[in-house]
């Protein structure tokens, strides 16, 4: 058994990064797009668990074998099939394992890449973000500065840190196809 | 909580509620992290009770996926604005409203005009994998759409409007200013738009220039006694290698087909079963292998998904009653 928190940190560092390209992987693979977020959570999950036998060595193809699997198992299950999703099925490839823009991230590149993601929030979770982790405000300084409660300060930063993670694994700087 | 709860729009109300269950559970697991992480009075009893809940790996890879981002967005800080003390106090309430917008708006600008903090490195690198596409939207809302197992670079700096295409294919889509023409670079040839729709791809010993709208020059790479320059009208296609530009003219249905792997597909009109393997082992890992010259002449008209090396496979068999043998990744099609 590997150690739980070697686990998390490879989860982190290496699974995470991958988000992009499997989001991309899933919306050219199936046709219901809505479905992503628990695409994502179930490739996470069964990859961590997976991970608990060894780490991989490389992540990306062990990540896309299970997208894979699992786009196979939805389709199995599924009443309605989508065409689309039958013609494909079986010439999914693996992308190769080639490491892509994101592991390329420096420092000056990072704080881009986060700048552009701030872009992307909604007004007002944006903007009680930015007071807090540019101005470094506490909820209740940022409660009197957006002259609401603490409990909608929370509210924002709630619906900012999702669309933030979204924003930095899932779609940064790439379009829907 | 009158406060806030009017702070709340009703849409906004409605929105919170999650439409799949992943949803449900990223909102949760951001509740945590933002007590966790906000809390005044966290206690030993709240941390155990988010231990246990964290033992469940559905919960803890959420988690894991919102904390690193909030991890990362610590790196805000460096936006401070340097003049100000961090611990300085907010404008009080006395100050008419309108200041309060004002700070707001300037914490605002502040994250907006932070790239000036930053001396910004000349070139930026993108590049996908095999089978990968990638759309890079620029400031004007030129975009450009890179294919399968490609590299471009661009300028950081958005008034520099340069790219170079180091490797692979990309479709051009540029917003024209007469005073900033925009230059691509491959194969150390230079194209120039005057205003375009584009596509660029290199070959083994070449490269392809395809226009599709508008207007574009292309000049060789060849020293000055052999520089070459012509300009290019919609429908012409430029094959330039070293010293040499040849030109070709097509109708513009038949090149847009060149452009249609943006939808994932690959448009096929009397092409050769070589050509077509060749075109889909660009963007696929395994790859069609056809020795046999009878086989590799055969010609068809098809629709094939960028990643459907099985769709091929199937046409062979089915329409041309060939036969198909898989080893280690490669597709061998013989009679």
């Amino acid at each position: 058994m590997i150690a739980r928190a070697d686990i998390d940190a490879w989860f982190v560092r290496e699974v995470l990064p991958l988000e992009a390209a499997l989001t991309q992987y899933f919306r050219h693979n199936w046709r219901d797009a809505a479905g992503v977020a628990d695409f994502l959570q179930d490739v996470y999950l069964r990859a961590y668990e997976a991970a608990a036998n060894g780490i991989p060595n490389s992540t990306r193809a062990f990540v896309f074998t299970i997208a894979h699997n699992l786009l196979v198992d939805r389709v199995r299950r599924a009443k309605v099939i989508p065409l689309e999703a039958v013609e494909n099925l079986e010439s999914l490839s693996v992308p190769a394992d080639a490491p892509g823009p994101e592991a390329h991230a420096v420092a000056r590149d990072e704080l881009r890449r986060l700048e552009a993601a701030l872009q992307q929030l909604p007004p007002r979770a944006r903007q009680a973000f930015a007071l807090h982790h540019i101005e470094g405000l506490t909820v209740r300084e940022i409660a009197q500065r957006m002259s609401i409660g603490e409990r909608g300060v929370t509210w924002h930063l709630n619906e900012g840190l999702r669309a933030l993670a979204t924003a930095l694994y899932g779609e940064s700087e790439r379009s829907k196809p | 909580m009158s406060v806030s709860d009017k702070a709340m729009p009703e849409g906004e109300r409605e929105a919170r509620a999650a439409a799949t269950p992943a949803e449900g559970l990223r909102i949760e697991a951001a509740e945590r992290i933002l007590a966790r992480r906000l809390s005044p009075d966290w206690n030993d009893e709240n941390q155990r009770e988010l231990d246990a809940w964290l033992e469940n790996p559905a919960n803890r890879i959420a988690y894991l996926r919102l904390d690193a981002a909030w991890e990362r967005a610590g790196r805000l800080e460096a936006f401070r604005p340097l003049k100000r003390p961090v611990s300085a106090p907010a404008p009080q309430s006395r100050h008419p409203l309108i200041l309060k917008f004002a700070a707001a708006a300037a914490a605002i600008a502040a994250v907006i005009g932070s790239s000036l903090y930053f001396a910004q490195p000349a070139m930026r690198t993108y590049a996908t994998a095999v089978g990968e596409r990638q759309t890079i939207t620029l400031t004007d809302g030129s975009t450009i759409a890179l294919n399968t197992n490609s590299v471009l670079k661009l300028s950081a700096k958005a008034s520099a409007r340069k790219a170079v295409l180091e490797r692979g294919e990309a479709l051009f889509q540029i917003h024209h200013d007469a005073q900033h023409p925009f230059v691509v670079v491959a194969s150390g040839h230079r194209i120039t738009d005057l205003g375009t729709k584009f596509i660029v791809r290199e070959e083994t010993d070449a490269l392809k220039v395809t226009l599709l709208e508008g207007r574009a020059r292309i000049e060789t790479a060849g020293d000055a006694a052999k520089h070459r320059a012509t300009d290019l009208t919609p429908g012409e296609t430029v094959i330039a290698s070293a010293d040499a530009l040849v030109k070709s003219k097509r109708a513009i249905a038949t090149l847009a087909n060149e452009a249609s792997w943006q939808r994932g597909v690959l448009v096929f009109e009397n092409a050769t079963l070589a050509d077509a393997a060749r075109e889909l082992n660009r963007y696929n890992v395994q790859k069609l292998v056809i020795e046999d010259p009878a086989v590799a002449k055969l010609k068809f008209d098809a629709t094939i998904p960028t990643n459907g090396i099985q769709t091929f496979a199937r046409v062979a068999q089915q329409v041309f009653g060939l036969k198909i043998e898989r080893h280690e990744g490669e597709w061998i099609v013989s009679r």
